[in-house]
């Protein structure tokens, strides 16, 4: 009876043997261990997408600001205020009783987001406030320095409104020809 | 200065950290192996889970420092990539257990009886319910401890050797019969 189980446990565990005492195949290690080193140095998939990512932000941002750039307007030069200008005069000379002068402030240039095509080849057409700025009239101080200096052109500043001068009509003489003396009196 | 100090001690932790990698490898591969094939019986699959298992391990190698006991850690990783392998695949794999040769010392005629017996019992594991098979299989496995079956199978010790207990028995009834039975002929 003994013998009879020792046999029956003996068979179950030669069945079982067949489930847990297999070898690995050889080279195992060495495969996994490739596979790994292999894996560790191949950048993982969200990596990859992480720098497929960063670069399309990249490109589309460039190009997002190189459009922007080009629908700017040129930068136009910082125009010295009228005070500024005439801050020699003013030092030489007391101040005076003048009544100040308004500059007129050339408004900075609106960017345009997104305009309408004919409005933008309108403002494109039309003259640039900054490159031909209404005429200011000059200061108290402008006029005064224009007298002292009298330079033809600081007199035109000084009198900014020059008299109208009386035109006279131009008088036209009637065109006289007299006939040429005879070269060649001899001849005859 | 700061900066090189830095990146020398990252150096030195992933290298640190392969090294690590390479010595689980190397010494719980066997385990790994045994216990993928306990639950799927063909080498191939096998072989394939315990890749699985290491790039597990490498995903989670953060873990690592903070478990206690790596062969069960591991072992519990095996059993679950095996378990879902086996959902995935069909079974498929009686022929290539039939054609395994063993005991080729035995004469012909003895191993031929082996064979049948031990294919026999193997017909009666298979047979088993589940909840009874996994923990008797497990624990033939030589390296595993009883503690690291049952954190394996994810149930505690006692019902693991109550399991193995009530497995057995029922082997050695079917068996005791068809013995019997065989005898009697």
């Amino acid at each position: 009876m003994e013998d009879k189980r020792d046999r029956i446990d003996e068979l179950i565990d030669a069945g079982l043997e067949r489930y847990a005492g297999v070898e690995p195949p050889l080279g195992l290690e060495s495969r996994v261990v490739a596979r790994l080193r292999d894996r560790q140095t191949q950048p993982t998939a969200w990596r990859r997408g992480f720098w497929l990512a960063l670069a399309t932000a990249a490109a589309l941002a460039v190009v997002v600001i190189g459009l922007q750039v080009a629908r700017w307007p040129q930068p136009t030069p910082k125009e010295t205020p009228p005070e500024r200008a005439t801050s020699v005069a003013a030092h030489a000379q007391p101040p005076m009783s003048a009544p100040p002068q308004v500059a007129i402030k050339v408004p900075p240039p609106v960017r345009p987001r997104h305009l309408h095509p004919a409005v933008v080849q309108a403002r494109e057409l039309a003259p640039r406030q900054e490159q031909f700025p209404a005429p200011a009239a000059p200061s108290a101080q402008e006029r005064l320095l224009a007298q002292v200096a009298r330079p033809p052109i600081l007199l035109a500043l000084a009198n900014p409104e020059p008299e109208p001068v009386a035109i006279s009509p131009v008088e036209v003489k009637p065109v006289e020809i007299r006939p040429l003396p005879d070269p060649t009196p001899e001849l005859k | 200065m700061a900066g090189q100090v830095i990146l020398t001690d990252v150096l030195a932790r992933t290298g640190a950290a392969e090294d690590e990698l390479e010595t689980l490898v190397r010494e719980h591969s066997r385990l790994v192996y045994r216990i993928a094939y306990a639950a799927l019986r063909h080498h191939h699959d096998a072989e394939d889970v315990v890749q699985e298992v290491f790039l597990r391990v490498v995903r989670h190698r953060n873990q690592l420092p903070g478990i206690a006991d790596r062969r069960a850690w591991l072992a519990r990783i095996a059993w679950n990539a095996a378990s879902d392998r086996r959902k995935a695949t069909p079974k498929d794999s009686e022929l290539e257990l039939i054609s395994e040769p063993r005991d080729h010392a035995a004469g012909a005629e003895r191993s031929l009886e082996q064979q049948q017996l031990a294919t026999l019992v193997e017909e009666m594991i298979d047979a088993l319910p589940r909840d009874l098979r996994d923990p008797l299989v497990l624990s033939a496995i030589e390296e595993m401890s009883g503690v690291e079956v049952a954190t394996a199978l994810g149930i505690p010790e006692p019902k693991v050797r109550a399991r193995v207990f009530r497995a057995r028995q029922i082997l050695r009834e079917r068996l005791r019969a068809r013995l019997e039975v065989q005898n009697g002929r």
